[in-house]
């Protein structure tokens, strides 16, 4: 009787385990996660806090505006020093507008989001679906699932992502982000989830990690967000930076 | 009490919805001037201290619509006139109101009205960079930058009215302007005239991006550019793109039509992993002299100094404006980081017929989120030149009447 309890609870986990492997699909996690962290459109106001290994820290204040998968625009508001900076994302296209300058550099993705450990496509280029392939793998936390997400081009920051995404919500718990040697570079932790909008609702702060020198930190944390707006597509030019 | 004015004024502003950026300044230039090179330098201060409040004011009272100003108010001192200590300064019984000036500068007022979300009008003075090239950029004759050892330096805005159209991924901008004549107090408020007329410029152009490509062509018609008086309609082409995602190209050039001569830049920009960017620029301008032009040139300014008659390197820009060779590159390395809040920064301008170089290292602290210091230096080097008749050589680089300079800026924003 014991042995065919046994093998009964096994079989019960067995099918619970797939069950939660297959009412849910990577590709599935991914859509949700970028519709999440990267609607397709919004408005928002947000603070990036960069922690610095001497103990010092500088915040960043910033209006960002996002049309489909590929525009981006960002104003900085603070501190004074970078007031007036705009940054643009069109496709693979990133620039730079220096208001004393009066213009614009192109921007690689690679580079650090002014100086902090977020790197520009981290915030620039929230689409998962469609720079990653995903897979589910086991995850150390029954209350989650956990994405192996491998790159599928040379434009993205990292080589290999792990995700968790909690199964009540499918909001983002944490992520671990991996260079092409296979090295950890960066890990995140999502936190206080706040419902913006009634059909909005994500992790106000991501708190990103840096693991090559873990003095390092960065924070962002998103104020206001609106994703029920339709931008115009003249904000998306390269000839209207700097034009309020 | 005039904190408080001033705290009041912000806090007026803010209620407005006006965001408002300021900085202050001090800036220490001390030089070395030669003083029996073939240009003189007698009216050439080596030493300036610059004293600088520039504010900037942004206004958007609704979605269509935004105001831009940006001013500056200026303290200089000017001492140790080169000309002091020999004796031969041509001006040195002027007051001293000569060596103390203040300035008011309007560098930017603008409004840009948005009557439909794919027009936009802009009215007002503005800066224009139309161009893609880092060190110089040859289509700029709008509001042209005068320093290619100093990228970084902002340049003067223009009275101007402009439409653009803009489509998804294009715009067609038609520009008119006039060249503003700077006062020497006060606001800047005249155009300049040639021969009775207006001086004015009328522009278009139209940006492109293709792919990871942005495309600019421009048409700019100048009265008074070439010659007082006469049209000159000069074509301009400008690109940018990314080969890869650190490696950028570009290329900028403008064709006189009056006389067929060509202004061009060619160049790369590679961002490091460090996030420092090298930069390499070859930079051709068919106005400028050949060597045989420039040795020839050279002799006549050594016959003019035997004479005791040397141009002013200050004063005299028909001259030293001419006093370029065709061909140079520049090479620039950006923001090379020691740490988080210390970069370096190297630009040069090389001269390859003279083997010559014009050298400006620099680095910058910033020491708090409002505060800078930065500390610019500038050199020449020289290893040939045009031969002259005492068998000494002289190249482009040796005729700059300061060729040691250093520069040390204090800058907080608030």
């Amino acid at each position: 009787m014991n042995r065919i309890s046994f093998c009964l609870l096994l079989a019960m986990n067995y099918t619970f385990n797939q069950n939660a492997y297959a009412d849910v699909t990577a590709a599935e996690l991914l859509e949700k996660y970028d519709k999440i962290m990267g609607p397709a459109q919004f408005e928002s106001e947000m603070d990036m806090t960069s922690n610095r290994e001497d103990g010092t820290s500088r915040t960043y204040s910033m209006k960002a505006l996002k049309s489909g998968d590929d525009k981006f625009r960002i104003w900085f508001t603070s501190p004074s020093a970078v007031s007036g900076q705009e940054i643009l994302r069109i496709g693979d296209n990133s620039w730079l507008y220096l208001p004393n300058l009066k213009r614009a550099s192109r921007l690689a993705n690679r580079d650090s989001f002014q100086g902090g450990d977020f790197n520009n496509s981290d915030i620039l280029r929230v689409n998962y679906t469609k720079d990653f392939d995903g897979k589910i793998i086991t995850s150390e936390d029954p209350s989650s699932y956990k994405l192996e997400l491998k790159s599928k081009n040379k434009d993205t920051s990292y080589d290999l992502i792990h995700l968790w995404i909690a199964k009540s919500n499918f909001m983002p718990l944490k992520g671990e982000y991996f260079g092409t040697s296979g090295k950890k570079l960066r890990s995140a932790e999502f936190s206080d989830v706040k419902e913006y909008s009634k059909s909005y609702t994500r992790p106000a702060k991501v708190l990103m990690k840096n693991e090559i020198v873990p003095a390092r930190s960065s924070i962002l944390v998103v104020k206001k967000i609106k994703i029920d707006i339709t931008p115009a597509p003249q904000k998306f030019l390269q000839t209207d930076l700097g034009k309020g | 009490m005039a904190r408080k004015l001033l705290i009041g004024l912000f806090v007026s502003f803010q209620a407005l919805g006006v965001e408002l950026a300021q900085d202050v300044s001090v800036k220490t230039d001390v030089g070395r001037t030669v003083t029996d090179g073939l240009i003189s330098s007698d009216d050439v201060p080596q030493f300036v201290q610059t004293y600088q409040w520039q504010a900037t004011a942004k206004f958007k009272p609704q979605e269509s619509t935004f105001f831009l100003i940006d001013s500056s108010l200026l303290g200089l001192i000017l001492e140790n006139f080169d000309g002091e200590k020999s004796g031969t300064r041509a001006d040195i019984e002027k007051p001293m109101s000569d060596r103390r000036k203040g300035k008011i500068s309007l560098n930017e007022i603008y409004g840009v009205y948005e009557p439909l979300p794919s027009w936009s009008l802009t009215f007002g003075r503005k800066r224009i960079t139309w161009g893609s090239g880092y060190f110089k950029n040859p289509t700029d004759l709008i509001n042209p930058s005068k320093n290619i050892l100093d990228p970084t330096a902002a340049r003067k805005g223009t009275f101007l009215g402009s439409v653009d159209y803009r489509k998804e991924s294009s715009t067609w901008t038609i520009l008119k302007s006039g060249v503003t004549r700077e006062k020497e107090n006060g606001i800047p408020d005249q155009i300049y005239e040639v021969e009775g007329k207006t001086r004015e410029m009328t522009a278009a152009r139209y940006w492109t991006l293709l792919g990871t490509y942005d495309l600019s062509i421009m048409r700019l018609d100048d009265n008074g550019y070439t010659k007082p008086g006469v049209r000159d309609i000069d074509t301009g082409v400008s690109v940018s793109g990314l080969v890869v995602d650190a490696l950028e190209v570009h290329g900028e050039a403008l064709l006189k039509s009056a006389k067929g001569q060509k202004d061009y830049i060619l160049g790369f920009g590679y961002t490091f992993s460090n996030e420092s960017t090298l930069t390499l620029e070859y930079l051709h301008n068919d106005l400028g002299q050949s060597a045989s032009e420039f040795a020839s040139l050279a002799k006549k300014l050594y016959v003019g100094k035997k004479l005791g008659q040397r141009p002013s390197g200050n004063s005299d820009e028909n001259l030293t404006g001419k006093l370029y060779l065709k061909d140079h590159f520049a090479l620039g390395l950006q923001r090379y980081k020691y740490n988080d809040d210390v970069f370096f920064t190297f630009n040069t301008l090389i001269n390859p017929v003279h083997r010559a170089a014009a050298m400006s290292p620099g680095v910058n602290w910033m020491a708090r989120d409002w505060l800078s210091l930065s500390l610019v230096g500038f050199y020449n080097k020289s290893f040939s030149g045009a031969k002259l008749p005492d068998g000494s050589k002289v190249s482009e680089q040796d005729l700059f009447p300061m060729p040691l300079r250093t520069s040390f800026e204090i800058k907080a924003y608030f």
